[in-house]
C-alpha cells in the first residue's frame, strides 16, 4: 500500500501507524450534560462500511503527522488523504 | 558421457562443458542448459516419482510451470527441495537428486501405493483417517508425511544470505517475450523510467524456442538486439532470473531476483534479492502456458509439452527422443512435428483430434487425423502408444498440445476474475484489473506472433501517454502470423487406463467426476476436495483442463463453471527471501545505552527489554547465583549508593506557550500549577480510563517541560500526545520532539548519592537538600562546565536523583561516578535491583500497568482530577470501574516466611477449592526483599483495602504451588517516605 | 577546575568503511537542533533565521543551505526544522538559542543522532536495498530530506548531491544500522565485481 501524504507525496505503508476511524477526532464535550453517553458513543461506536472510510494513520516513520485517509475498504483504493489537523481546525476543534 | 540425444544448432555454447551428477551419476552439459535440457540430452528421462502413487515420472514441460521434475539440489546445509529442472542453470559441479522415492529412483518401494490406487482415490484421506481422533498427530500423520510427499529439508539453517530492496517506475513491464520486448523498446525509447523483468537469463521468451523471424531477421536474433538496445539506456533497468510474483495495493510489486542460484558458489552476495516494485503502471507480458490433453497413462516419461519438446530442440538442441509422435488439437502441435523433422529427428506419427486435413507434409509420419490417444506402454518411459483405432505406433517421445492457456495469474491478485473466450478454448484477464496494469500478448489471448508484437507495441504507446511522455517514432517490430487455431478437446474418453490432470498432486479425470458426484461442484470445493491446483506449481498446465473435465461432467459450459482464483507468489519464493535480513540476531535492532561497553567491562548480564539491552545484574567474584547479586545490589544502594543506567526511559521534550495546559489535559492529574525547577509524577490514561503509562515530567521553564516515560511505552506515548496535539487541540501551541537519545540519564540513589553528586556537580550549583530538595530539577553544569541535567526524583525508595549529560558524555560519566564514588563503595545495580526496590515500595511497573488497569485499581484514585477535562477521567468514573469489589493493588507476604512467592498466582480464599468462580485476584510482582528478609508480593485482591491482616492463598497452578499469605499495605520498606527528604 | 573531567565519545568512535568504491563515514563535527515554530508565528521565525542565518525556511522535504555552506535547515515536519551546523555539539544548545531567541522552540539534538556521510557513485543502489523512497535525482533533488525507516530503524536522509547523502540515525541503534548499510554496499559492489 502506498499513501499519498500532502506535503510528501505517495509513501509506503509501513512508513505508517493505524489507528482507527477518524471520528476520534470529535472528542466530545466532558462538560454536556450527556457527556458520559456521548464519551461512550464516540470510544465505543463505529460505523463499519463496505466503502469509502475515513480513518486516521500517523506518519510515525516520517513527518510524524497524522493524516485521515479516506479509503474504500473493499477496493483499498485511497480517495483522500488530507493532514488530520487541517480536518480537525476545519471540524471547529480548538483549545 | 557423450550426450547421445544432442543435436544441431541451438542457444548453447559447446566450447564450455560442464559437469553435473544426478543420483551421484555423472553427466555432462554445455553453458546455456537447463538441467533438464542437459538430463534429455543425456537420455535420463526418468527424473522423479509422484507425489501420492510413486510413479515414475519424466520432464513435462521446459518452463517454470513444470510439475514432474522437481529435484533436491546441492548437499548438506544448503540443499533444496522441490527445484524444477526445468530453471535450474546447469553450473559446474552441480549435484541433484531426484526426490520421493524410497530405494532407488527406477525402483521405488512406495510405488506399491500405484497398485493401491482403487482405493486411494479423491478424498481417500479425508474418507480414511477420520477415527480415532487421538491417532491423527502420533499414527496417521507421520504414516502420510512419509509416503505422500515431495524432497527433504536439509534440517539446518539455510547458510545463504538474503536482501530485500526497493525500485521504482513509471512502467513495469512483466516479461520479456515478443510482447515484452517490443513495449519495452518503445517505452524505453520515449525516456519513461522502465523496469523490464523477465524470469529467464536470456530475454526473448519463446523467440529462443522458436524459429520464427521478427522483422527479417531470427527471432533469438532479435530479441538479443532488444536486449542490447535496452540495456544501453539509463532509462531503462533489467531484471532477468528474476519473477513478479505478486501484485499489491497501489501498484506495488513483489519480484524474486535470484543473484546466485546460477553460480556454483554465491560468493559472498545475497544469493536472492526481493524487490518492491513500486510501479505508477505495468503491462503485463507473460505469455501463455501450455496444457496437456488427459488420455490413458499420459503421465508416463517421454510424454512432453509439444511446445516444450520444441523448446529443447530448438534452443538446446536436444531432441527429447529417437522417434517423436506429436498429439494436438490445434495448429500449433504441427510446428513441433515441423520443427524436428527439420532437426532430422524421425516423427513417427502426427495425431489431431480435429478431423482435418494434415497441415504439413511430415516425412515418414503417419497421418492420423481424427483420432486420439488411448494409452501409452513403457516400462520406466513411453515406448508404444496406442491410438484410438486400435494402432499401436512407436514412440519414445509423445509431444501433446491442447492448446495454449494465458497466464493470467497476475490479473487476479486483486480478485480480477478471468473470462472464458470460446474461439481460443481459454481463459482471458477479465476487466478488472489491479489498477495501472495492462495486458499484452499472448497473456491477453493475442496468439499469434505478428499480432502479439503489435499488440505489445501498441499497449506500450497507449502507457507512455497516459503517463505524459511523448510516443517515439517508429513502427512495431513485424513478423508473419502463423496460424493458430484451435477446437476444444479436453480428454479421451474412451480411455481405460487413469487419465492424469494434475501430475504435480496427481489428480485424474476419474478423481474430478467422483468428486463432482459426491457435490464437491463448486470449483473452489472442486481444488480442496481433489487438491487439483494446490501443489507447487499452482496447476499452471492441468488446471484448464481439471475445469474443463469438472464443466463437461456437469454439463455445464467453462465460462458457467468459471476458474480458482490465483493468489500470490507466481511461482515459489524461498522462506528466506521474504526474511531478508530479518533472521537470528538480527531480528530486530538492538539498542544499547550510553554505558553499554563500561557494563559490559563489568561483567554485567543483560537482558531484552524492547530493543533495548539493559544491565541486568553485575555479578561480582564468588557470587554463584543471581540472587546473591542482586541482594548485594538492593543492600548496597539502601546502604550507601548506587548508579543505574535508565537512558531508556522515554523523555519527551514538550515546549510551547500551552504547553502546561496541553499536560494538564493528558495527564489524569493537575500539572499547570507545577512550578518552574519541578518534577511531579503524572499518570496518563487512555480515554477508556485504563492506565496506559506512568512518568515523572520536570518544568524547566515556563513554557518547556520534559516528560519521561516507561521504557516499555516511550513511542506509543509519543504517537498519543502527537494524535491529542494534532487531533484534539490543534491550536493550541505545544511542541514535541523525542529527546530520549540526546541525553545519556543515570540514577544515583542512596543515602550518599548527595554527597556522591556533590562531587561532579560544579560548586556554583547548589544541590543541598534546602536548595534542591525532593522533586526538585533543574539545569546546571558539571565536571567543569558540561551541561547537564538534574532531577531529584526516586522509583528506589532512598534519596534519589536522575543525572542526565548529553549522550557522548554517558560513558564518561559512569566512569566518573564510579571513580568519585568509590569512597562510598558505590555499587552499579541493574534492572533486578530496581525491580525489587520498587516492589518493596509498592510503585506499579509493567505488571502492574497492563492495560487492564485503572488509577483507581492502582490505588491512585485520587489522583484522577475531577476539575479538569483530560484524557480518560470521565470514563474513568464509570460504575463499573468503581465497584466496591473490585480489584485493588495491595502488598502481600507470606504466612510462613521461608515460603517463595510467585506471580501470577491467584488468590482464592483458605476454604474454597482453587477454581475459577472463586477466583479473588493476582499476585503481579514478587521480589526478595534484602530489607525484610523474605518474599514480597505486589497483587490485585477484590476490597483489598478493607482487609488487611487477613489471611488468603496464593495459588499456582503452574509451578503446583499453595502459599498461603497476609494481605498488607504495598509498601513494604519506608512507608512514610522519610528517606526521599533527607 | 572540577577534579574529574568528562570525554565525549562519538557513536561509532569516528567510524570510516570503503567497499569498492563506496565508503561510509562518521561526520562528528556537526551539532544538529531542531527549531519549532510557534503556533502562527512561522513568519516571525522565518524572518529571524533570514536575518541571524542567512537560511530560508525550506519546505518539508527540502532544506536551505547558508551561502558559505556552513549551515544547513532541513524541513522534516509542519513547523519544525532541523538546523545542521559545523560546530562543537557542545556548543549547540548556546548558538541555537542565541540565534533564535523567543522566535522559535530549541533542542539539543546533536547526540540524538549518529551522523553518517555515503559516498560513491553507487550511493544511491546502495541505499536502494534499505531504503523506500524513491531516490532518483528527478524525484529526489539534491538538497532534498526525508524521514523514513530503514531495517526497522527510523532514519533521517539528506541528498548532497547524487554520490553523497547525509544519515542521521538514532545513537542507541547504530551499530545495528551500519551493519545493514554495510551489506548493502557489499550488496552493490559485489554486483559491479561481477558484471
Amino acid at each position: 500500500m502506498l499513501i499519498n501524504h500532502p506535503l510528501l507525496g505517495p509513501r509506503d505503508v509501513s512508513e505508517f501507524v493505524y489507528l482507527g476511524d477518524a471520528s476520534l477526532i470529535d472528542r466530545p464535550d466532558w462538560q454536556a450534560g450527556d457527556a458520559g453517553e456521548q464519551f461512550h458513543d464516540y470510544l465505543y461506536l463505529r460505523d463499519n462500511p463496505a466503502g469509502a472510510h475515513r480513518e486516521l494513520w500517523f506518519h510515525e516513520q516520517g513527518d510524524r503527522s497524522w493524516l485521515v485517509v479516506t479509503r474504500h475498504t473493499v477496493t483499498h483504493e485511497i480517495l483522500k488523504v488530507e493532514l488530520a489537523r487541517d480536518v480537525a481546525l476545519a471540524r471547529g476543534r480548538d483549545k | 558421457m557423450s550426450q547421445p540425444y544432442r543435436i544441431n544448432g541451438g542457444l548453447i555454447d559447446r566450447e564450455k562443458v560442464l559437469s553435473f551428477t544426478f543420483n551421484k551419476q555423472p553427466f555432462e552439459g554445455y553453458q546455456g542448459d537447463t538441467l533438464a535440457s542437459a538430463l534429455l540430452a543425456n537420455g535420463q528421462r526418468l527424473v522423479g516419482r509422484s507425489f501420492k502413487y510413486h510413479r515414475p515420472r519424466g520432464i513435462f514441460t521446459a518452463g517454470s510451470e513444470e510439475p514432474n521434475a522437481l529435484v533436491e539440489l546441492r548437499d548438506g546445509a544448503y540443499r533444496e527441495a522441490n527445484t524444477r529442472a526445468t530453471t535450474v542453470e546447469l553450473f559446474d559441479g552441480l549435484a541433484a537428486h531426484s526426490q520421493n522415492h524410497r530405494g532407488p529412483l527406477s525402483f521405488d518401494l512406495m510405488a506399491v501405493n500405484d497398485f493401491l490406487h482403487p482405493f486411494l482415490g479423491a478424498g481417500f484421506y479425508y474418507k480414511t483417517f477420520m477415527w480415532p481422533a487421538s491417532f491423527w498427530e502420533k499414527v496417521y500423520e507421520p504414516i502420510i508425511r512419509r509416503s505422500a510427499g515431495l524432497g527433504r529439508l536439509s534440517g539446518e539453517a539455510d547458510p545463504d544470505t538474503y536482501e530485500k530492496g526497493f525500485r521504482h517506475c513509471d512502467l513495469l513491464i512483466i516479461g520479456g517475450g515478443p510482447a515484452g520486448l517490443a513495449a519495452a523498446r518503445f517505452a524505453g525509447r520515449s525516456g519513461a523510467r522502465v523496469i523490464l523483468v523477465d524470469e529467464e537469463r536470456l530475454l526473448g521468451g519463446r523467440l529462443n524456442a522458436e524459429t520464427y523471424a521478427v522483422d527479417g531477421e531470427a527471432g533469438a536474433a532479435w530479441a538479443a538486439d532488444c536486449a542490447d538496445e535496452l540495456h544501453a539506456l539509463d532509462n531503462v533497468e533489467i531484471l532477468t532470473r528474476a519473477t513478479v510474483a505478486g501484485v499489491f495495493d497501489h501498484g506495488v510489486y513483489s519480484v524474486v531476483e535470484r543473484n546466485t542460484d546460477h553460480l556454483p558458489d554465491a560468493g559472498g552476495r545475497a544469493r536472492q534479492t526481493l524487490w518492491r516494485v513500486y510501479a505508477k503502471s505495468a503491462i503485463l507480458c507473460a505469455g501463455a502456458a501450455e496444457r496437456p490433453i488427459a488420455f490413458g497413462n499420459n503421465d508416463r516419461p517421454g510424454v512432453m509439452l509439444a511446445g516444450a519438446v520444441r523448446a529443447f530442440a530448438n534452443r538446446w538442441a536436444v531432441a527429447p527422443g529417437r522417434r517423436v509422435a506429436v498429439f494436438t488439437n490445434n495448429d500449433d502441435g504441427w510446428r513441433c512435428a515441423e520443427d524436428l523433422s527439420a532437426h532430422g529427428v524421425e516423427i513417427t506419427a502426427v495425431i489431431d483430434s480435429r478431423d482435418i486435413a494434415p497441415l504439413a507434409r511430415i516425412p515418414g509420419a503417419l497421418m492420423a487425423m481424427g483420432e486420439r490417444v488411448v494409452d501409452t506402454r513403457g516400462r520406466k518411459g513411453v515406448h508404444t502408444i496406442t491410438l484410438s483405432n486400435g494402432g499401436v505406433i512407436p514412440a519414445d517421445c509423445l509431444a501433446v498440445s491442447g492448446g495454449w492457456s494465458p497466464n493470467v495469474h497476475l490479473t487476479c491478485h486483486h480478485r480480477g476474475r478471468p473470462q472464458w473466450r470460446e474461439d481460443i478454448a481459454a481463459f482471458v484477464p477479465g476487466q478488472d484489473l489491479p489498477p495501472g496494469m495492462r495486458v499484452a500478448g499472448a497473456a491477453k489471448g493475442v496468439m499469434r506472433l505478428g499480432d502479439v508484437l503489435a499488440d505489445g507495441y501498441c499497449t506500450a504507446m497507449e502507457t507512455i501517454e497516459t503517463l505524459g511522455f511523448t510516443p517515439p517514432p517508429g513502427e512495431a517490430p513485424r513478423a508473419d502470423n502463423e496460424s493458430a487455431a484451435v477446437s476444444a478437446f479436453w480428454h479421451v474418453a474412451e480411455s481405460r487406463a487413469r487419465c492424469w490432470v494434475d501430475l504435480q498432486n496427481d489428480v485424474t479425470v476419474k478423481d474430478i467426476t467422483l468428486a463432482e458426484r459426491e457435490g464437491f461442484r463448486s470449483v473452489e470445493h472442486l481444488k480442496r476436495y481433489t487438491t487439483l491446483g494446490m501443489a507447487t506449481d499452482q496447476g499452471k498446465t492441468g488446471n484448464v483442463l481439471g475445469l474443463a473435465v469438472l464443466a463437461e461432467s456437469q454439463g455445464k459450459s467453462i465460462a458457467e463453471t468459471g476458474v480458482t482464483i490465483f493468489r500470490p507468489p507466481y511461482t515459489p519464493v524461498p522462506i528466506g527471501a521474504f526474511a531478508g535480513k530479518s533472521r537470528g540476531k538480527e531480528f530486530r535492532p538492538t539498542r544499547v545505552t550510553p554505558s553499554h561497553q563500561w557494563a559490559e567491562e563489568q561483567g554485567a548480564v543483560f537482558v531484552e527489554v524492547g530493543m533495548w539491552l539493559r544491565a541486568q545484574y553485575f555479578p561480582r567474584a564468588g557470587e554463584t547465583h543471581w540472587r546473591q547479586s542482586v541482594d548485594r545490589e538492593v543492600r548496597s544502594v539502601r546502604g550507601s549508593v548506587g548508579v543505574c543506567d535508565v537512558t531508556t526511559l522515554g523523555k519527551i521534550d514538550i515546549q510551547g506557550r500551552d504547553a502546561a495546559a496541553f499536560l494538564n489535559r493528558v495527564y489524569c492529574n493537575a500539572f499547570a500549577k507545577l512550578p518552574v525547577g519541578k518534577a511531579r509524577y503524572g499518570v496518563m490514561l487512555r480515554e477508556d480510563g485504563v492506565v496506559m503509562d506512568d512518568g515523572t515530567t520536570a518544568r524547566l521553564s515556563k513554557t518547556h517541560f520534559v516528560m519521561t516515560t516507561t521504557t516499555a511505552n516511550a513511542v506509543s506515548v509519543f504517537r498519543h500526545m502527537e494524535f491529542c496535539r494534532q487531533c484534539l487541540w490543534p491550536s493550541m501551541d505545544v511542541h514535541l520532539i523525542s529527546a530520549t537519545e540526546q541525553w545519556a540519564q543515570f540514577a544515583v540513589a542512596g543515602p550518599n548519592a548527595r554527597k556522591l553528586l556533590q562531587k561532579v556537580v560544579d560548586p556554583a550549583f547548589d544541590i543541598s537538600n534546602d536548595s534542591f530538595p525532593y522533586m526538585a530539577c533543574g539545569e546546571m553544569t558539571i565536571c567543569g562546565g558540561t551541561p547537564a541535567r538534574l532531577f531529584r526524583i526516586s522509583f528506589s525508595g532512598e534519596l534519589a536523583y536522575e543525572i542526565a549529560v548529553p549522550g557522548r558524555f554517558g560513558e564518561s560519566l559512569v566512569r566518573i561516578l564510579m571513580e568519585a564514588g568509590a569512597e562510598f563503595n558505590v555499587t552499579p545495580y541493574g534492572t533486578e535491583a530496581v525491580g525489587v526496590m520498587r516492589t518493596e515500595k509498592g510503585h506499579a511497573a509493567g505488571p502492574e500497568l497492563n492495560g487492564q488497569t485503572t488509577a483507581r485499581d492502582l490505588g491512585l484514585g485520587r489522583m484522577v482530577s475531577k476539575k479538569k477535562d483530560s484524557i480518560g477521567s470521565l470514563l474513568s468514573e464509570r460504575e463499573a470501574l468503581n465497584r466496591e469489589d473490585g480489584f485493588i493493588l495491595m502488598g502481600f507476604r507470606p504466612i510462613n516466611r521461608e515460603n517463595k512467592l510467585s506471580a501470577g498466582a491467584h488468590f482464592i480464599a483458605k476454604t474454597a477449592p482453587a477454581t475459577l468462580e472463586h477466583d479473588e485476584g493476582w499476585l503481579s510482582s514478587v521480589a526478595y526483599s534484602p530489607e525484610l528478609g523474605h518474599s514480597i508480593g505486589l497483587g490485585f485482591i477484590a476490597r483489598g483495602a478493607e482487609r488487611i491482616g487477613e489471611t488468603v492463598l496464593a495459588v499456582d497452578l503452574v509451578r503446583n504451588q499453595e502459599i498461603e499469605v497476609e494481605i498488607v499495605p504495598p509498601v513494604f520498606v519506608d512507608p512514610e517516605g522519610e528517606r526521599l527528604r533527607v | 577546575m572540577s577534579d574529574y573531567q568528562l570525554t565525549a565519545r562519538a557513536p561509532l568512535g569516528g567510524l570510516s568503511i570503503e567497499l569498492g568504491a563506496l565508503s561510509l563515514t562518521e561526520i562528528d563535527a556537526y551539532a544538529l537542533g531542531s527549531i519549532a515554530a510557534p503556533r502562527g508565528e512561522r513568519t516571525r521565525l522565518a524572518d529571524r533565521l533570514g536575518v541571524a542565518l542567512g537560511l530560508a525556511m525550506p519546505a518539508v522535504g527540502a532544506s536551505s543551505l547558508s551561502q558559505d555552506g556552513s549551515l544547513r535547515l532541513l524541513g522534516l515536519q509542519q513547523d519544525q526544522y532541523f538546523l545542521m551546523f559545523k560546530a562543537d555539539p557542545g556548543a549547540a544548545i548556546s548558538f541555537l538559542t542565541e540565534k533564535v531567541g523567543d522566535a522559535g522552540y530549541v533542542t539539543d539534538q546533536s547526540d540524538s543522532w549518529a551522523k553518517l556521510c555515503l559516498k560513491g557513485h553507487l550511493a544511491r543502489q546502495a541505499l536502494s536495498r534499505l531504503c523506500m523512497i524513491d531516490l532518483h535525482p528527478k524525484q529526489f533533488a539534491d538538497g532534498a530530506v526525508a524521514r523514513t525507516v530503514m531495517e526497522h530503524i527510523g532514519v533521517i536522509l539528506l541528498k548532497e548531491t547524487d554520490d553523497s547523502f547525509v544519515l542521521f540515525t538514532p545513537r542507541s541503534s547504530v551499530r545495528s544500522f551500519v551493519k545493514v548499510i554495510e551489506d548493502g554496499m557489499r550488496s552493490c559492489s559485489n554486483q559491479q565485481e561481477s558484471a
